[in-house]
């Protein structure tokens, strides 16, 4: 496969990549490093073993691993970052009250669940894939990922209603 | 849809429970202006789920790695080059004389000045064994 070639097939899923990348690191920077990374990995592999059946999905859980693991090495050295990140699990009143944009307030809520919680809920609601993608991508059963997904979404409920009950404008 | 669908469909979802066409469903009823106020507080989620969607990558990307990581190799290696250059240097330069050795070194001076000195005098009683065997010649002794 040339490079030309290998670019067009990844240019389907290399938004999806970066999404997900972003969801999980957060910034938008380190998103596109982690792409940029996992690009040139596939990229490598490829060249080594032509027959690599589904190189979109490849590619997603590829992203998945590398991010889960760049969190995984910043919780360690940087424990500053946690401790801002565990603050951030139950959204205090004065916070919430101060996420005049309401879709702000929806990624803190996404940003305080646990990371596989994360990557279940980017996988279903933004990209809107199949069960069986995700659990591929996920590298988990379909059951597992319905549990991950139930368990997310019924939190996001409750800090939904638990913020718009403090009489957060909703609406625009 | 009826309103009273859409309140079931959104329970169902919360749960995790929805196909994926009926979150679609879903997603379209929160995307027009007309929403029940009840289900008004689950509003923000599907305004920021279908704002992620939209994010594209803007960066352009290419298969063969970042132009960082052979600079990286090759600093690397320009680095211990040099240290090794240095280190080497320092091995080679002699360790500064101790007092013992300077003292030696003095001694060593002035012992040389001294049998200069005296080679100067030996060649002086050379003269003197000349004389000898000379005036001999004149002076029968016997």
């Amino acid at each position: 496969m040339d490079e030309r070639k290998f670019l067009d097939r990844i240019l389907t899923v290399q938004d999806s990549m970066f999404r997900l990348a972003k969801r999980l690191l957060t910034s938008t920077e380190e998103a596109e490093d982690a792409v940029q990374e996992v690009l040139t990995k596939l990229w490598e592999k490829m060249n080594r073993t032509a027959t690599l059946t589904n190189p979109e999905g490849y590619a997603m859980t590829m992203t998945k691993n590398y991010c889960l693991d760049r969190l995984k090495s910043k919780q360690a050295t940087e424990l500053r970052l946690v401790h801002v990140h565990q603050y951030k699990a139950s959204p205090s009143l004065d916070q919430q009250i101060n996420h005049r944009d309401s879709v702000a307030l929806v990624y803190t809520i996404m940003k305080s669940l646990p990371e596989q919680q994360q990557l279940i809920v980017q996988l279903r609601d933004v990209e809107q894939y199949d069960f069986e993608t995700i659990a591929a991508i996920a590298e988990m059963s379909e059951g597992a990922v319905r549990v991950a997904l139930s368990r997310a979404r019924k939190e996001i409920r409750k800090q939904l209603i638990k913020a718009h009950d403090y009489g957060i404008e909703t609406g625009s | 849809m009826e309103l009273k669908q859409v309140h079931k469909l959104v329970d169902r979802f919360f749960d995790g429970a929805t196909t994926l066409e009926e979150e679609k469903h879903l997603m379209s009823y929160f995307s027009q202006k007309d929403i029940d106020p009840i289900l008004r507080a689950y509003l923000p989620y599907f305004k920021a789920t279908a704002q992620d969607r939209k994010q594209v990558l803007n960066k352009p990307l290419s298969p063969v790695s970042n132009k960082r990581k052979p600079w990286i190799r090759i600093t690397a290696i320009a680095a211990s080059f040099l240290v090794g250059f240095f280190v080497l240097q320092q091995l080679q330069k002699p360790a500064p004389p101790t007092a013992e050795e300077l003292v030696f070194e003095e001694f060593k001076a002035n012992m040389y000045m001294v049998s200069q000195q005296l080679n100067k005098g030996m060649q002086g009683v050379a003269y003197m064994e000349t004389l000898n065997t000379t005036t001999n010649k004149y002076i029968k002794t016997d």
